[in-house]
């Protein structure tokens, strides 16, 4: 799952593909790159300049439906937690509501139920949108984050959204401090034991940069360690800034596991 | 009688072992909270008293747990039994190597201002020569950097009561509302409420250890000795 931000602010990007040609160059540099889903986004996910409705329509919707006419069959996610933006991108073709702030908005579940899309439920143990961790605090976090996301989805699929279509998301670093998401990458393999597919939501976060004393330029290889991780304990998505890096990274996890056979082996073999 | 009062912020960062590597800020925050306890034992209290916030109003026991685990999993096994308030842990930590008794006492992070002061007023009239240590921090709200973001009254509030601490002056502290302390994100407003309970028999003697925000939150540490 590629990220591309239509925003002038997102913490990794900072603008970099918030021009409409930009952003389409960027989808398609995704794709060559070898993402399966693109998840489009148009309001930076911490706090800054207020996005109202309007805004955050203007900035994603024509941009849905121009990706939805070039290209037909890749899946479009779109990263939201407004049910009126949610309903529009559905209109131009969206199949997948990547839910950020964990149905702070109980509309939009409403409408992916109406449109038949995917959503991600994820964990932000009751964040209001846009704001930080402030000294968050769980028992055992990641049973915690098991039971608020798998009852989430099981309430989904009441609303009437497609069981097939859910994922569930741990959301590293979303109400949780670097503590809280190394748990969570050290026991991915219960949150993928539930049953539910799984979206890691990793890419160049503050967990990896608190880690390694990294700024947010040079976070990519402890990005991909921590892909690893969560790819060998059964991730079935991994949303990510550097495509083709994690591509690679994918595959090796998946020759190493069985699921996918080298691309070619003669060493030692004539 | 309050011999001296000490107030010192409780993040979660001053936990032992909870940075991980050696955070600079965090080890010279850490000096001036034990300077300000070492402060505190120079005039020989009888008894060290501990306040901070807590779920509910009590004294905790001082072998209670530490609350590590709800912000560090993985560092080390999880312990069984009640875990401390935030706030405590902390006082117990920076007091950890204090020659005398040391009580933690919990306040309702709810409680109303006039309770709190209520509560000061009482310790004040204990027999014994009692050092205060007052857990406290003040608004997480300072700039766009800050854990709560930018609210505007937030610097202008620190301000007023940095200014109340240098000049020894409980009374500030006394009227800060709970409401506004809350929207503000100040983790101090109960324990600072005690403490214009305990030393409202006029304006203190006032040192300060530290006075800064390496995180977006102010941490003010400071010695009151009672006129």
């Amino acid at each position: 799952m590629a990220i591309v931000n239509r925003t002038p602010d997102s913490f990794y990007d900072r603008g970099a593909t918030f021009g409409w040609d930009r952003a389409v160059a960027a989808v398609e540099r995704a794709v060559a790159d070898g993402a399966d889903i693109v998840d489009i986004g148009g309001v930076k996910a911490g706090p800054g300049v207020l996005v109202d409705v309007p805004e955050e329509i203007r900035r994603v919707v024509p941009f849905v439906a121009e990706i939805r006419a070039r290209f037909p069959d890749l899946v479009i996610s779109v990263d939201t937690w407004r049910h009126e933006v949610g309903r529009l991108v559905c209109e131009e073709g969206a199949d997948l509501l990547n839910d950020t702030w964990a149905g702070a908005d109980p509309k939009l579940a409403e409408v992916a139920a109406e449109f038949g899309a995917g959503y991600v439920r994820t964990h932000t143990g009751g964040a209001t949108p846009r704001t930080r961790p402030h000294r968050a605090a769980f028992g055992d976090v990641v049973a915690e984050v098991i039971e608020e996301v798998t009852r989430g989805a099981e309430a989904l699929v009441r609303a009437g959204v497609p069981a097939e279509g859910i994922l569930i998301d741990p959301t590293h670093d979303f109400g949780k401090n670097t503590w809280h998401s190394l748990e969570l990458t050290r026991r991915f393999g219960e949150l993928t034991r539930t049953g539910w597919p799984v979206l890691a939501s990793l890419s160049n976060k503050d967990f990896v940069g608190e880690s390694l004393a990294a700024a947010v330029s040079d976070r990519v290889l402890g990005s991909l360690a921590v892909t690893a991780v969560c790819a060998w304990e059964g991730a079935a998505v991994v949303r990510a800034h550097n495509i083709a890096e994690t591509r690679e990274l994918l595959d090796m996890v998946a020759v190493v596991q069985g699921r996918k056979v080298p691309a070619g082996v003669v060493r030692g073999l004539a | 009688m309050i011999v001296r009062a000490v107030t010192c912020p409780h993040p979660p960062l001053l936990l032992p072992g909870i940075t991980g590597g050696t955070i600079p800020e965090v080890e010279d925050l850490r000096a001036a909270c034990l300077a300000a306890v070492a402060d505190l034992v120079a005039v020989s209290p009888d008894v060290v008293v501990a306040v901070g916030s807590a779920p509910d109003t009590r004294v905790w026991a001082a072998e209670a747990t530490s609350p590590r685990h709800f912000y560090a999993p993985g560092l080390s096994p999880r312990p069984a039994g009640e875990a401390l308030p935030l706030s405590l842990a902390i006082a117990r930590e920076l007091t950890s190597a204090v020659p005398v008794p040391v009580e933690l006492h919990g306040v309702c992070a709810s409680l109303p201002a006039d309770d709190c002061h209520a509560y000061g007023v009482e310790l004040a009239g204990r027999p014994e020569r009692v050092g205060l240590l007052i857990m406290a921090d003040g608004s997480a709200r300072r700039g766009p950097k800050a854990p709560g973001y930018e609210d505007h009254r937030a610097l202008e509030m620190d301000r007023m009561l940095d200014e109340a601490l240098r000049a020894g002056d409980p009374e500030p502290f006394h009227k800060l509302a709970p409401d506004v302390a809350d929207e503000l994100l100040i983790g101090g407003r109960v324990a600072w409420q005690v403490l214009s309970g305990a030393c409202d028999t006029g304006a203190a003697r006032s040192t300060c250890h530290y006075s800064d925000d390496p995180f977006g939150v102010w941490y003010p540490v400071f010695t009151w000795t009672p006129a």
